[in-house]
Protein backbone atom coordinates (compact mmCIF):
# COMPACT_ATOMS: atom_id res chain seq x y z
CA UNK A 1 0.00 0.00 0.00
CA UNK A 2 3.04 2.71 -0.92
CA UNK A 3 1.77 5.96 -2.02
CA UNK A 4 -1.83 5.99 -0.98
CA UNK A 5 -2.98 9.30 0.31
CA UNK A 6 -4.59 9.13 3.90
CA UNK A 7 -6.89 11.74 2.90
CA UNK A 8 -8.16 9.91 -0.10
CA UNK A 9 -8.44 6.78 1.96
CA UNK A 10 -11.33 8.80 4.46
CA UNK A 11 -12.97 10.31 1.53
CA UNK A 12 -13.01 7.29 -0.11
CA UNK A 13 -14.55 5.88 2.61
CA UNK A 14 -17.22 7.88 3.09
CA UNK A 15 -20.95 6.80 3.14
CA UNK A 16 -23.73 8.55 1.04
CA UNK A 17 -24.59 11.89 2.63
CA UNK A 18 -26.40 14.05 0.12
CA UNK A 19 -28.90 16.65 1.03
CA UNK A 20 -31.67 14.59 0.68
CA UNK A 21 -35.16 16.93 0.97
CA UNK A 22 -37.60 16.05 3.51
CA UNK A 23 -40.68 16.45 2.01
CA UNK A 24 -43.83 17.33 4.98
CA UNK A 25 -44.77 14.44 6.43
CA UNK A 26 -41.73 12.39 5.96
CA UNK A 27 -40.17 13.08 9.54
CA UNK A 28 -43.63 14.22 12.06
CA UNK A 29 -41.03 15.23 14.37
CA UNK A 30 -38.84 17.20 12.43
CA UNK A 31 -42.34 18.89 11.08
CA UNK A 32 -43.34 19.67 14.52
CA UNK A 33 -39.60 20.82 15.24
CA UNK A 34 -40.37 23.68 11.66
CA UNK A 35 -43.53 24.82 13.03
CA UNK A 36 -41.68 25.22 16.59
CA UNK A 37 -39.00 27.66 15.65
CA UNK A 38 -41.15 29.68 13.11
CA UNK A 39 -44.09 30.16 15.11
CA UNK A 40 -42.55 30.21 18.84
CA UNK A 41 -38.71 30.66 18.94
CA UNK A 42 -37.61 29.99 22.15
CA UNK A 43 -34.29 28.53 22.64
CA UNK A 44 -34.78 25.63 25.04
CA UNK A 45 -34.64 21.80 25.25
CA UNK A 46 -36.09 20.61 21.94
CA UNK A 47 -36.77 17.48 23.33
CA UNK A 48 -39.81 15.72 22.19
CA UNK A 49 -42.53 16.42 24.33
CA UNK A 50 -45.92 15.35 22.88
CA UNK A 51 -48.61 17.06 24.60
CA UNK A 52 -46.73 19.57 26.06
CA UNK A 53 -48.59 22.36 27.02
CA UNK A 54 -47.48 25.64 27.30
CA UNK A 55 -45.78 26.80 30.47
CA UNK A 56 -47.26 28.78 32.90
CA UNK A 57 -45.13 31.30 35.05
CA UNK A 58 -46.28 30.89 38.49
CA UNK A 59 -45.83 34.02 40.58
CA UNK A 60 -45.39 33.22 44.17
CA UNK A 61 -44.05 36.78 45.40
CA UNK A 62 -44.69 40.32 44.47
CA UNK A 63 -42.00 42.45 46.68
CA UNK A 64 -43.14 45.82 46.37
CA UNK A 65 -40.17 47.97 47.17
CA UNK A 66 -41.68 51.25 48.82
CA UNK A 67 -39.94 54.40 49.66
CA UNK A 68 -39.75 55.05 52.92
CA UNK A 69 -40.93 58.86 51.84
CA UNK A 70 -44.39 57.08 50.91
CA UNK A 71 -43.73 57.22 47.18
CA UNK A 72 -43.56 53.84 45.80
CA UNK A 73 -40.30 53.74 43.72
CA UNK A 74 -40.90 51.02 41.90
CA UNK A 75 -42.87 46.85 42.14
CA UNK A 76 -40.27 44.19 41.54
CA UNK A 77 -42.54 40.81 40.32
CA UNK A 78 -40.95 37.90 41.12
CA UNK A 79 -41.63 34.41 39.84
CA UNK A 80 -40.64 31.38 39.64
CA UNK A 81 -40.09 29.26 36.50
CA UNK A 82 -42.53 26.66 35.42
CA UNK A 83 -39.51 24.69 33.82
CA UNK A 84 -36.93 25.00 36.33
CA UNK A 85 -34.76 22.92 34.58
CA UNK A 86 -34.41 24.94 31.25
CA UNK A 87 -32.18 28.50 31.05
CA UNK A 88 -31.82 30.72 28.25
CA UNK A 89 -29.23 33.30 27.65
CA UNK A 90 -30.04 36.33 26.17
CA UNK A 91 -27.32 38.79 23.86
CA UNK A 92 -28.73 41.38 24.76
CA UNK A 93 -31.87 43.19 26.82
CA UNK A 94 -34.37 42.54 24.46
CA UNK A 95 -37.46 39.85 24.15
CA UNK A 96 -35.92 38.76 20.63
CA UNK A 97 -31.98 39.15 21.00
CA UNK A 98 -29.38 38.79 18.57
CA UNK A 99 -28.09 35.48 20.35
CA UNK A 100 -30.24 33.38 22.48
CA UNK A 101 -28.38 30.48 23.93
CA UNK A 102 -30.44 27.26 25.74
CA UNK A 103 -28.49 24.87 28.04
CA UNK A 104 -29.90 22.74 31.10
CA UNK A 105 -29.63 24.34 34.11
CA UNK A 106 -27.01 23.46 36.76
CA UNK A 107 -28.56 22.96 39.94
CA UNK A 108 -24.10 23.14 41.21
CA UNK A 109 -24.55 27.02 39.95
CA UNK A 110 -26.36 29.88 39.64
CA UNK A 111 -28.30 30.51 36.10
CA UNK A 112 -26.58 34.22 36.26
CA UNK A 113 -22.92 32.11 36.71
CA UNK A 114 -24.08 29.66 34.20
CA UNK A 115 -24.60 32.35 31.24
CA UNK A 116 -21.89 34.25 32.39
CA UNK A 117 -19.35 31.65 31.43
CA UNK A 118 -20.96 31.73 27.98
CA UNK A 119 -20.02 35.69 27.68
CA UNK A 120 -16.51 34.92 28.57
CA UNK A 121 -15.90 32.12 25.96
CA UNK A 122 -17.44 34.62 23.84
CA UNK A 123 -20.61 31.93 22.79
CA UNK A 124 -23.00 35.06 23.50
CA UNK A 125 -20.20 38.33 22.55
CA UNK A 126 -16.60 38.87 22.77
CA UNK A 127 -15.25 40.37 26.26
CA UNK A 128 -16.31 40.20 29.86
CA UNK A 129 -19.94 39.53 30.61
CA UNK A 130 -22.12 42.33 31.47
CA UNK A 131 -24.27 42.79 34.27
CA UNK A 132 -26.63 39.90 34.09
CA UNK A 133 -30.21 39.21 35.72
CA UNK A 134 -32.41 36.48 35.92
CA UNK A 135 -36.01 36.81 34.83
CA UNK A 136 -38.69 34.62 33.98
CA UNK A 137 -40.56 34.30 30.48
CA UNK A 138 -43.86 34.51 29.72
CA UNK A 139 -43.33 30.64 29.00
CA UNK A 140 -41.49 30.11 32.47
CA UNK A 141 -38.67 29.09 31.59
CA UNK A 142 -35.20 31.64 33.74
CA UNK A 143 -33.72 34.08 30.79
CA UNK A 144 -30.63 35.68 32.04
CA UNK A 145 -30.45 39.44 30.43
CA UNK A 146 -28.29 41.96 30.68
CA UNK A 147 -29.07 44.29 32.58
CA UNK A 148 -29.92 45.35 36.13
CA UNK A 149 -32.81 44.53 38.72
CA UNK A 150 -34.83 46.87 36.81
CA UNK A 151 -34.55 44.88 33.09
CA UNK A 152 -37.43 42.30 33.51
CA UNK A 153 -39.96 44.61 34.21
CA UNK A 154 -39.04 46.83 31.63
CA UNK A 155 -39.29 43.75 29.12
CA UNK A 156 -42.60 43.00 30.82
CA UNK A 157 -41.03 40.22 32.45
CA UNK A 158 -41.13 38.55 36.10
CA UNK A 159 -37.74 38.80 37.95
CA UNK A 160 -36.74 35.35 38.53
CA UNK A 161 -37.40 34.61 42.74
CA UNK A 162 -34.44 33.53 44.25
CA UNK A 163 -35.84 31.65 47.08
CA UNK A 164 -35.37 28.03 46.27
CA UNK A 165 -38.53 25.46 45.82
CA UNK A 166 -37.95 22.37 47.15
CA UNK A 167 -39.45 20.08 44.49
CA UNK A 168 -38.02 22.81 41.79
CA UNK A 169 -34.74 22.09 43.10
CA UNK A 170 -35.22 17.92 42.90
CA UNK A 171 -36.51 18.53 38.63
CA UNK A 172 -33.34 20.24 38.10
CA UNK A 173 -31.44 17.46 39.93
CA UNK A 174 -33.10 14.90 37.93
CA UNK A 175 -32.76 16.77 34.79
CA UNK A 176 -28.60 17.32 35.76
CA UNK A 177 -28.58 13.91 37.15
CA UNK A 178 -29.64 12.26 34.02
CA UNK A 179 -27.39 14.51 31.85
CA UNK A 180 -24.71 13.62 33.37
CA UNK A 181 -25.23 9.93 34.18
CA UNK A 182 -27.47 8.29 31.55
CA UNK A 183 -24.62 6.37 28.88
CA UNK A 184 -23.73 8.63 26.03
CA UNK A 185 -23.37 5.27 24.13
CA UNK A 186 -26.62 4.21 22.31
CA UNK A 187 -28.83 2.72 24.82
CA UNK A 188 -30.46 0.03 22.25
CA UNK A 189 -32.58 -1.50 24.89
CA UNK A 190 -36.51 0.95 26.27
CA UNK A 191 -36.07 -2.00 29.12
CA UNK A 192 -32.54 -0.78 30.08
CA UNK A 193 -32.77 3.03 29.98
CA UNK A 194 -36.31 2.37 32.14
CA UNK A 195 -33.79 0.96 34.33
CA UNK A 196 -31.16 3.37 34.20
CA UNK A 197 -33.56 5.95 34.81
CA UNK A 198 -35.73 4.24 37.74
CA UNK A 199 -32.27 3.93 39.66
CA UNK A 200 -31.66 7.33 39.31
CA UNK A 201 -35.40 8.35 40.52
CA UNK A 202 -34.49 5.95 43.27
CA UNK A 203 -31.42 7.96 44.22
CA UNK A 204 -33.18 11.13 44.55
CA UNK A 205 -36.16 10.19 46.20
CA UNK A 206 -37.84 10.86 43.45
CA UNK A 207 -40.84 9.02 44.83
CA UNK A 208 -43.43 11.37 42.80
CA UNK A 209 -41.93 11.20 39.44
CA UNK A 210 -43.12 9.19 36.67
CA UNK A 211 -41.41 7.12 33.75
CA UNK A 212 -43.04 6.93 30.88
CA UNK A 213 -42.03 5.14 27.29
CA UNK A 214 -43.39 6.78 24.26
CA UNK A 215 -41.66 4.10 21.38
CA UNK A 216 -40.15 1.32 20.08
CA UNK A 217 -36.66 0.55 19.38
CA UNK A 218 -37.00 0.46 15.70
CA UNK A 219 -33.88 -0.10 12.56
CA UNK A 220 -34.78 4.42 12.01
CA UNK A 221 -34.72 4.65 15.84
CA UNK A 222 -32.28 2.24 17.28
CA UNK A 223 -31.39 4.42 19.99
CA UNK A 224 -33.29 4.78 23.61
CA UNK A 225 -32.93 8.74 25.63
CA UNK A 226 -34.13 9.91 28.75
CA UNK A 227 -36.01 13.25 28.19
CA UNK A 228 -37.31 15.00 31.67
CA UNK A 229 -40.66 16.70 31.36
CA UNK A 230 -40.71 19.19 34.55
CA UNK A 231 -44.19 20.33 34.07
CA UNK A 232 -45.54 16.48 34.09
CA UNK A 233 -43.11 15.32 36.48
CA UNK A 234 -42.33 12.89 33.87
CA UNK A 235 -39.06 11.34 32.10
CA UNK A 236 -39.81 10.27 28.82
CA UNK A 237 -38.09 7.24 27.18
CA UNK A 238 -38.16 8.45 23.67
CA UNK A 239 -36.51 6.27 20.70
CA UNK A 240 -34.28 8.31 17.71
CA UNK A 241 -31.10 7.87 15.47
CA UNK A 242 -27.73 7.60 17.38
CA UNK A 243 -24.48 7.43 16.83
CA UNK A 244 -23.43 5.27 14.06
CA UNK B 1 -48.01 44.19 10.38
CA UNK B 2 -48.53 46.02 6.97
CA UNK B 3 -48.03 44.71 3.48
CA UNK B 4 -44.96 45.02 3.10
CA UNK B 5 -43.65 43.20 6.57
CA UNK B 6 -46.03 40.55 5.92
CA UNK B 7 -44.40 39.44 2.71
CA UNK B 8 -40.95 39.98 4.07
CA UNK B 9 -42.17 37.46 7.00
CA UNK B 10 -43.57 35.34 4.10
CA UNK B 11 -40.31 35.18 2.12
CA UNK B 12 -38.34 34.49 5.29
CA UNK B 13 -40.45 31.81 6.74
CA UNK B 14 -40.41 30.04 3.05
CA UNK B 15 -36.96 29.98 2.72
CA UNK B 16 -36.26 28.95 6.36
CA UNK B 17 -38.50 26.20 5.46
CA UNK B 18 -36.05 25.56 2.45
CA UNK B 19 -33.03 25.41 4.31
CA UNK B 20 -35.02 23.25 6.67
CA UNK B 21 -36.11 20.75 4.52
CA UNK B 22 -33.37 20.60 2.39
CA UNK B 23 -30.31 19.74 5.48
CA UNK B 24 -32.35 18.87 8.24
CA UNK B 25 -31.27 15.28 7.61
CA UNK B 26 -27.54 15.97 6.68
CA UNK B 27 -27.52 18.02 9.89
CA UNK B 28 -28.88 15.48 11.63
CA UNK B 29 -26.26 12.82 10.34
CA UNK B 30 -23.74 14.98 11.13
CA UNK B 31 -24.79 16.23 14.63
CA UNK B 32 -25.05 11.96 15.73
CA UNK B 33 -21.50 11.05 13.80
CA UNK B 34 -19.52 13.76 14.88
CA UNK B 35 -20.64 14.64 18.60
CA UNK B 36 -21.92 11.18 19.88
CA UNK B 37 -21.83 12.28 23.70
CA UNK B 38 -24.32 15.07 22.98
CA UNK B 39 -28.14 15.36 22.83
CA UNK B 40 -28.72 15.02 18.80
CA UNK B 41 -32.10 15.98 19.05
CA UNK B 42 -31.49 19.32 21.04
CA UNK B 43 -28.38 20.07 19.17
CA UNK B 44 -30.02 19.80 15.72
CA UNK B 45 -32.88 21.71 16.99
CA UNK B 46 -30.80 24.11 18.75
CA UNK B 47 -28.59 25.15 14.87
CA UNK B 48 -31.79 25.28 13.46
CA UNK B 49 -32.99 27.89 15.89
CA UNK B 50 -29.92 30.01 15.66
CA UNK B 51 -30.51 29.52 11.93
CA UNK B 52 -33.62 30.47 12.14
CA UNK B 53 -32.52 33.87 13.68
CA UNK B 54 -29.38 34.47 11.53
CA UNK B 55 -31.26 33.82 8.27
CA UNK B 56 -30.17 36.79 7.14
CA UNK B 57 -26.59 36.04 7.59
CA UNK B 58 -26.78 32.70 5.70
CA UNK B 59 -24.13 32.06 2.75
CA UNK B 60 -25.95 31.18 0.52
CA UNK B 61 -23.52 29.65 -1.30
CA UNK B 62 -22.56 27.55 1.26
CA UNK B 63 -25.44 26.87 3.73
CA UNK B 64 -24.73 23.34 4.43
CA UNK B 65 -21.45 24.23 5.94
CA UNK B 66 -23.04 26.66 7.87
CA UNK B 67 -25.61 24.88 9.06
CA UNK B 68 -22.41 22.49 10.47
CA UNK B 69 -20.44 25.40 11.35
CA UNK B 70 -23.37 26.41 14.06
CA UNK B 71 -23.69 22.55 14.87
CA UNK B 72 -20.11 22.18 15.97
CA UNK B 73 -19.98 25.85 17.68
CA UNK B 74 -23.07 24.60 19.95
CA UNK B 75 -21.59 21.19 20.35
CA UNK B 76 -18.43 22.62 21.75
CA UNK B 77 -20.14 24.74 24.40
CA UNK B 78 -22.78 22.00 25.52
CA UNK B 79 -19.63 19.64 25.91
CA UNK B 80 -17.62 22.42 28.31
CA UNK B 81 -20.97 23.94 29.48
CA UNK B 82 -21.09 20.02 31.55
CA UNK B 83 -17.35 20.15 32.19
CA UNK B 84 -17.52 17.64 29.70
CA UNK B 85 -13.36 18.68 28.30
CA UNK B 86 -12.48 15.07 28.75
CA UNK B 87 -15.21 13.72 27.15
CA UNK B 88 -14.39 16.10 24.16
CA UNK B 89 -10.80 15.08 24.06
CA UNK B 90 -11.90 11.42 24.28
CA UNK B 91 -14.59 11.90 21.07
CA UNK B 92 -12.27 13.57 19.10
CA UNK B 93 -9.73 10.79 20.04
CA UNK B 94 -11.66 8.30 19.37
CA UNK B 95 -13.82 8.73 16.69
CA UNK B 96 -11.70 8.74 13.87
CA UNK B 97 -10.62 5.63 15.59
CA UNK B 98 -14.07 3.99 15.36
CA UNK B 99 -14.64 5.71 12.09
CA UNK B 100 -11.51 3.92 10.74
CA UNK B 101 -12.60 0.56 12.16
CA UNK B 102 -15.75 0.50 10.80
CA UNK B 103 -14.41 1.50 7.18
CA UNK B 104 -11.79 -0.49 7.55
CA UNK B 105 -14.14 -4.18 8.16
CA UNK B 106 -15.68 -3.29 4.83
CA UNK B 107 -12.51 -2.09 2.73
CA UNK B 108 -8.90 -1.83 4.36
CA UNK B 109 -6.62 -4.03 5.76
CA UNK B 110 -5.92 -4.05 9.15
CA UNK B 111 -2.27 -2.54 9.06
CA UNK B 112 -3.95 0.77 6.91
CA UNK B 113 -6.74 1.30 9.17
CA UNK B 114 -4.20 0.77 12.12
CA UNK B 115 -1.61 3.81 10.74
CA UNK B 116 -4.86 5.73 9.63
CA UNK B 117 -6.05 5.86 13.40
CA UNK B 118 -2.89 7.20 14.80
CA UNK B 119 -2.07 9.47 12.07
CA UNK B 120 -5.44 10.93 12.84
CA UNK B 121 -4.68 10.75 16.39
CA UNK B 122 -1.45 12.73 16.25
CA UNK B 123 -2.77 15.32 14.56
CA UNK B 124 -3.25 18.92 16.07
CA UNK B 125 -6.88 19.30 17.25
CA UNK B 126 -7.38 22.32 14.18
CA UNK B 127 -5.88 19.65 11.73
CA UNK B 128 -7.92 16.79 12.42
CA UNK B 129 -10.84 19.17 12.47
CA UNK B 130 -10.64 20.17 9.02
CA UNK B 131 -9.82 16.55 7.81
CA UNK B 132 -12.76 15.18 9.18
CA UNK B 133 -14.89 17.97 7.90
CA UNK B 134 -13.55 17.29 4.58
CA UNK B 135 -13.10 13.91 4.06
CA UNK B 136 -15.48 12.48 6.59
CA UNK B 137 -18.40 15.11 6.19
CA UNK B 138 -17.66 16.08 2.36
CA UNK B 139 -17.42 19.68 3.27
CA UNK B 140 -15.10 21.41 0.75
CA UNK B 141 -14.44 25.15 -0.62
CA UNK B 142 -17.12 27.80 0.85
CA UNK B 143 -19.03 25.16 2.45
CA UNK B 144 -15.81 24.24 4.64
CA UNK B 145 -15.16 28.01 4.97
CA UNK B 146 -18.24 28.21 6.71
CA UNK B 147 -18.27 25.46 8.81
CA UNK B 148 -15.19 26.49 10.07
CA UNK B 149 -15.78 30.33 9.97
CA UNK B 150 -13.19 31.35 8.11
CA UNK B 151 -13.04 31.95 4.09
CA UNK B 152 -13.27 29.35 1.55
CA UNK B 153 -9.22 30.04 0.70
CA UNK B 154 -8.15 29.95 4.36
CA UNK B 155 -10.12 26.67 4.18
CA UNK B 156 -8.56 25.77 1.42
CA UNK B 157 -5.05 26.58 2.60
CA UNK B 158 -5.84 24.96 5.93
CA UNK B 159 -7.14 21.76 4.60
CA UNK B 160 -3.73 21.48 1.77
CA UNK B 161 -1.68 21.94 5.19
CA UNK B 162 -3.43 19.43 7.55
CA UNK B 163 -3.29 17.12 4.51
CA UNK B 164 0.22 17.61 4.28
CA UNK B 165 1.10 16.84 7.77
CA UNK B 166 -1.22 13.96 7.76
CA UNK B 167 0.37 12.10 5.28
CA UNK B 168 3.55 12.90 6.80
CA UNK B 169 2.41 10.83 9.99
CA UNK B 170 1.13 8.59 7.63
CA UNK B 171 4.09 7.72 5.89
CA UNK B 172 5.80 7.56 9.19
CA UNK B 173 3.96 4.83 10.40
CA UNK B 174 5.26 2.72 7.67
Amino acid sequence: MTGQDPFELLASMRGDDTDDYMKPGDDPAADVLLKRIMDATTVASSTPRPGRRRRRVVAVAVAGVLATSGAVAAAVWLAQPADPATLSCYSDASLDPEVQVGLPIDAESTPVEQCATLWRDGTLASGDAPPLTACVTTDGITAVIPGDDKTCSTLGLAGRDPGVDPDDTLAARIASTISDQYPTDCVDSVDQAVAIVEEILADLEADDWKIRPTGAITDERPCAYAAVDTSTQVVLIVTAAGAP
Amino acid sequence: MSGVHADRDAERRAQFEGVFRAHHRSVARFVAARYPTVDGGDLVALTFEVAWRRLDDAPLDAVRGWLFGIARNHARNAIRRRGRQRVLVDVLAIQPVRRVAWLHDERLPVETAERLAAALGQLSESDRDVIELAAFDGLSGADLGAALGVSAGAASVRLHRARERLGDLFEAGR
